[in-house]
């Protein structure tokens, strides 16, 4: 059994507790899960983008090879229902999933920080007012307030968006409020005070450049939560539509035809474990340089 | 505790309130009206409009309207299915005890794998199984529920045929066939739920472990098994059945998924057929339901809070 709690820090610990500028990048290049996740975000990116060059059919494109082809070297990943090229379609898909990661945390970040600051700064009848409005918010779960969308404006990717990133912004609020009070209560926002700063000098000077890092690493997460609803969404065909290209759009089509290839399901389905996987990865390495606290419990100190 | 728990339950009113304009809001401004949906593309004629007006209160002032709906709501009617033909509570009354028993099938599900691996993980931190047990909880929070449903009805149902793939067990199947039923969907809906709480359950033990009482346990020559479940497992449980609690939103919003995937018959399917088919009144006392339950469900748990850990003062 370890006896870790009699254990003295580790010495890098120590060394970040001394130096007095820390630098993010140098952080992020000697995590390991930050490197291999910023790696392979950067490879999905890049996918995205070279989507017109790197996929070799029409994504649209009705039989391009015989239906239901499996996999083969003219169409790695095999063809669907309408012979249409898988891998062309998963690459294009790209594009929405991680459209949809961006935008919605995005917009949580731009709705969800300025409130969450109102609420942990000005505290009182402020914070009761924009944190119980969070609460109204929270109450919904991410696809049913996308369904609800869906009702009132219609089906599409912006729709879904736009629920999300409503529903989304309340967990940023909350995540920036409390680290907000955490640094409140700091000694020096009190000297910054005593000195005469202006409120809004000592918030966007003091208060918000040392609330971050709860919030980005919430924002990573966000984009995670985004991609899979996104999928979820548009699988139960209330998402993005046809002709446009969308992994849960693919699962859903993949669904009607289980039992006859049941390779075009998991295509789809590994893509958006992947991307996901990404993002996720991603949150725990920053969250090791960004949450001290964190990362000391998270390695078992 | 009695006047603690007062205090939450009036704290929810404006909540609710709140929740309830919002949910009446968002119905009202679907394009067209009502009348046009119900009526269709004949649409109805000046006569019936003016009737049909009258008798669903639309001629009444927006403020009006909202009154009379939510005092219809809280009194259980909760409308009329355009589509169904038959009061909303009827068909709601048909659907929420399927959903209500997918949800706690998972809910079970999950915290019976997932606290006894979490802990396990940090109790044996940085070995081989810690190592695993995170990877794969890091794998099953990224896969989408919706997807490892249709590879567990690939396998389990089109493959093996070991187990039903499809909707919940026909009336008078007993236990056993009511079971049968509701595994894949449950299992999928806990897959969801079991990454996260095992990363909890381990990072919260591990927090605890740290602690000079645990350090004093152990000096005073306390047997580690004592010392991980009196001491350790008590402290740092509440925080993880909390968070397992306020699940309840990813757990009926997941249901709304999973539901569809197996042909469950829910209240999330029930929605999405009523969204597809413009069944407004269905589709607001759902979503009404559902942001109703998520609120309540996580009072509870707030109110649950000193049965576990006596140092938390309900004031």
């Amino acid at each position: 059994m370890a006896r870790s709690a009699v254990r003295p820090p580790e010495p890098d610990t120590l060394q970040i507790s001394h130096r007095s500028r820390p630098s993010l990048i140098s952080d992020l290049l000697r995590s390991k899960k930050a490197v291999i996740s910023l790696g392979m975000l950067t490879a999905v990116v890049m996918v995205a983008v070279l989507a017109p060059v790197l996929s070799p059919f029409d994504p649209s494109k009705v039989q391009t090879g015989p239906f239901f082809a499996p996999p083969s070297s003219l169409h790695p990943l095999g063809a669907d229902n309408l012979g249409r090229d898988v891998l062309s379609r998963i690459i294009w898909g790209s594009r929405v999933s991680l459209l949809a990661g961006l935008l919605v945390s995005s917009g949580a970040l731009l709705l969800g920080v300025p409130l969450g600051l109102l609420a942990g700064y000005l505290g009182r009848s402020a914070d009761t007012v924009i944190m119980r409005g969070m609460d109204v918010l929270f109450a919904f779960p991410p696809v049913v307030m996308a369904l609800t969308f869906a009702a009132v404006i219609g089906l599409g990717t912006r729709t879904v968006l736009l629920a999300l990133v409503l529903v989304y912004t309340p967990s940023v609020s909350r995540v920036t409020r409390s680290a907000v009070l955490g640094v409140r209560a700091q000694a020096y926002i009190e000297a910054a005070r005593t000195l005469g700063q202006r409120d809004r000098w000592i918030v966007l000077r003091h208060i918000l450049p040392n609330s971050l890092g709860p919030v980005i690493v919430q924002a990573t997460l966000i984009m995670s939560y985004a991609i899979l609803s996104e999928a979820a969404i548009s699988y139960l065909g209330l998402g993005t539509q046809s002709p446009e290209f969308s992994w849960g759009l693919m699962l859903s089509d993949a669904s009607d035809y289980m039992w006859m290839a049941p390779y075009l399901a998991l295509w789809p389905g590994l893509a958006i474990m992947l991307v996901v996987f990404t993002f996720n990865f991603l949150g725990d390495g920053l969250r090791d340089i960004l949450d001290p606290r964190q990362r000391s419990v998270l390695r078992g100190e | 505790m009695g006047i603690f728990v007062i205090r939450r339950l009036v704290e929810l009113v404006p909540t609710l309130i709140l929740v309830s304009i919002l949910t009446f809001t968002l119905v009202r401004l679907v394009p067209g009206d009502p009348i046009d949906v119900m009526y269709g593309l004949e649409g109805a004629d000046k006569e019936t409009r003016a009737a049909m007006e009258k008798t669903l209160g639309l001629d009444q002032p927006v403020v009006l309207q909202y009154v009379l709906w939510a005092g219809r709501m809280v009194s259980g009617d909760l409308g009329f299915s355009y589509r169904a033909r038959v009061p909303v509570a009827t068909l709601i009354g048909q659907r929420l005890p399927n959903t209500l028993m997918l949800v706690f099938a998972s809910l079970v599900i999950a915290v019976m794998i997932a606290i006894p691996l979490g802990v396990l993980a940090a109790i044996r931190r940085n070995t081989l199984y810690d190592f695993g047990a995170m990877a794969t909880a890091l794998v099953t929070l990224s896969v989408p529920p919706f997807a490892s449903g249709i590879a567990l009805v690939l396998v389990f149902g089109l493959m093996l045929g070991w187990l039903p793939t499809m909707g919940a067990a026909p009336p008078g199947s007993g236990v056993m066939g009511t079971l049968r039923h509701m595994t894949l969907p449950a299992v999928t809906l806990a897959m969801g739920l079991l990454g996260v709480t095992m990363r909890l359950a381990r990072s919260t033990v591990l927090e605890e472990l740290g602690l000079d009482y645990v350090r004093t346990a152990r000096a005073k020559g306390l047997a580690e098994r004592w010392v991980i479940y009196r001491h350790v497992l008590r402290n740092s449980l509440l925080t993880v059945v909390t968070f397992v609690g306020l699940q309840a939103s990813y757990l009926v919003g997941g249901a709304v998924v999973i539901e569809v995937v197996f042909a469950w018959p829910g209240v999330g399917s029930l929605v999405i057929d009523a969204i597809l088919a413009r069944d407004y009144p269905v589709v607001q006392a759902v979503i009404l339901l559902v942001a109703v339950l998520v609120m309540v469900v996580s009072t509870i748990v707030d109110l649950t809070y000193p049965l576990i850990d006596p140092r938390v003062q309900l004031t």
